[in-house]
């Protein structure tokens, strides 16, 4: 299983790549030839190359997971593809709360909740897929864990932001915030209930 | 090629006697405590109670008895690695193979920092000596050999207890329906979980393809809806819907 330390790394190195050229754009005297990173043919390289080692980043860690004897775990295929969906939304609800604090246009900001809506209404999907495929096993999480899987990760994490960006309950200004700080507790609520469960069962 | 070489391990005769374990301990200087802290249950004849990286050979103490106790009896095994026939021996330190394990062999050893178990004596093998715990073992309830011989003796033995009314002896892990195959087999006379062993272990790899597919699957799906939003994120520019 050492492709996904290869993996790591050449994500590493790619992000960083990103990062020097992101330098680049900031505007900062002697740094500008740096935004060749960014722009161009050879800007688009290193997204896309970085962006797709990201997939396999994100699902890589709930496939090794699933490749062990542990309980839970090794009891269902589907790890890899939760851990993934459930990066996408976190990343989509980070970038949200950093671009608020970088003055975000509102169709961005409309935008980035919009794809974050969608991948919470997957993640809801797959978590259903996650729990029926589990079987059995599954009657480990109806006890603590489980309250805490539908309290903490359902209900806080994808059900709340959707119903807040949806109805605007909040003031203006606080939805947005509010919404994707709750997604990044779910998506840490997800990991904590499944990483411990294993441990518990 | 060598040979394989193995252990069988009949247990209707062994006498709980630990000289397996302790000549183990003495021979790879395995601690006695993990990382100082005392590892001993104080409650019964089975102290060390699993395989772990200080013990690489473990007699389990199965009691059988009455409530009242009047009736029942003790069985005894020496646990090891079961040296599956189809494991990778490369070590990278990664120390995945902990919950890899089907038989959950494999723990840290506190001296070292890193992942160990049984070695089936490699360093006495190679100078011809016999592995430290069979060598011990005064009734010879662990044979080690070349596996083609200990699995014709284990099956003659098998027979033997048959002949004599003990019905119940069966070897587990003697061909390929285990795992396809274990390099340390055993005479069992109850069933498999009665001396802490799955009756029916799985690799770890069996979860690699499907978990990948649906991985694959579920970063299509999300590519697919980050495509759809940046076609309608573009159309919202142009419709200079933008009011900031
Ligand atoms: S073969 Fe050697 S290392 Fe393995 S259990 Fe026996 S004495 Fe210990
Ligand atoms: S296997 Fe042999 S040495 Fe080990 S406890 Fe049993 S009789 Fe004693």
């Amino acid at each position: 299983m050492s492709v996904g330390s290869w993996a790591l790394a050449l994500f590493g190195a790619f992000a960083f790549l990103s990062f020097v050229g992101a330098l680049g754009e900031s505007g900062r005297p002697g740094l500008a030839p740096l935004v060749v990173l960014r722009r161009g043919v050879l800007g688009e390289v290193i997204t896309v190359l970085g962006g797709l080692l990201g997939f396999f980043l994100a699902g890589y860690t709930g496939v090794l997971l699933a490749v062990t004897n542990r309980p839970i775990w090794s009891d269902t295929p589907l790890l890899g593809v939760l851990f993934l969906v459930s990066a996408a939304s976190i990343s989509a609800a980070a970038l949200i709360l950093l671009g608020l604090r970088r003055g975000i246009p509102a169709y961005s900001l409309s935008w980035l909740e919009r794809i974050d809506g969608w991948l919470m209404l997957l993640e809801l999907l797959v978590l259903i897929a996650f729990v029926v495929s589990l079987g059995p096993v599954a009657r480990v999480w109806l006890r603590a864990w489980g309250a805490l899987l539908v309290v903490g990760v359902v209900f806080v994490g994808i059900l709340l932001p959707l119903a807040l960006r949806w109805r605007r309950w909040l003031p203006g200004r606080l939805t947005a915030p509010t919404a994707a700080l709750l997604v990044l507790v779910g998506g840490f609520i997800l990991r904590v209930v499944i990483v411990l469960s294993s441990e518990s069962a | 090629m060598a040979e394989p070489m193995g252990f069988f391990t009949d247990t209707t005769v062994c006498i709980g006697c630990k000289a397996c374990e302790v000549a183990c301990k003495e021979w790879n200087q395995l601690p006695s405590t993990n990382g100082g802290a005392n590892t001993l249950s104080g409650q019964s004849y089975d102290n060390t109670r699993q395989l772990d990286g200080i013990h690489w050979r473990h007699v389990r103490f199965i009691e059988q008895f009455d409530a009242d106790r009047h009736d029942g009896r003790w069985l005894m095994m020496s646990d090891v690695c079961k040296h599956c026939a189809h494991a990778s021996d490369a070590c990278n330190g990664c120390r995945d193979c902990i919950g890899a394990c089907p038989f959950g062999v494999i723990d840290i050893n506190p001296v070292s920092g890193t992942a160990q178990k049984c070695t089936l004596c490699y360093d006495r093998m190679q100078v011809g000596l016999t592995p430290a715990c069979a060598k011990a073992c005064p009734t010879e309830s662990i044979k080690f050999g070349p596996l083609e011989e200990l699995r014709r003796k284990a099956r003659g033995r098998v027979a033997q207890l048959h002949e004599r009314g003990h019905t119940a002896a069966y070897l587990y892990g003697d061909d390929e329906k285990i795992l396809g195959g274990l390099n340390s087999f055993y005479l069992l006379e109850d069933k498999p979980e009665v001396y802490g062993l799955p009756a029916d272990p799985k690799m770890p790899s069996r979860n690699l393809f499907p978990a990948s597919m649906f991985s694959g699957l579920g970063a299509l799906m999300v590519g697919l809806v980050g495509l759809l939003s940046f076609r309608q994120r573009r159309m919202d520019a142009v419709a200079g819907r933008d009011n900031v």
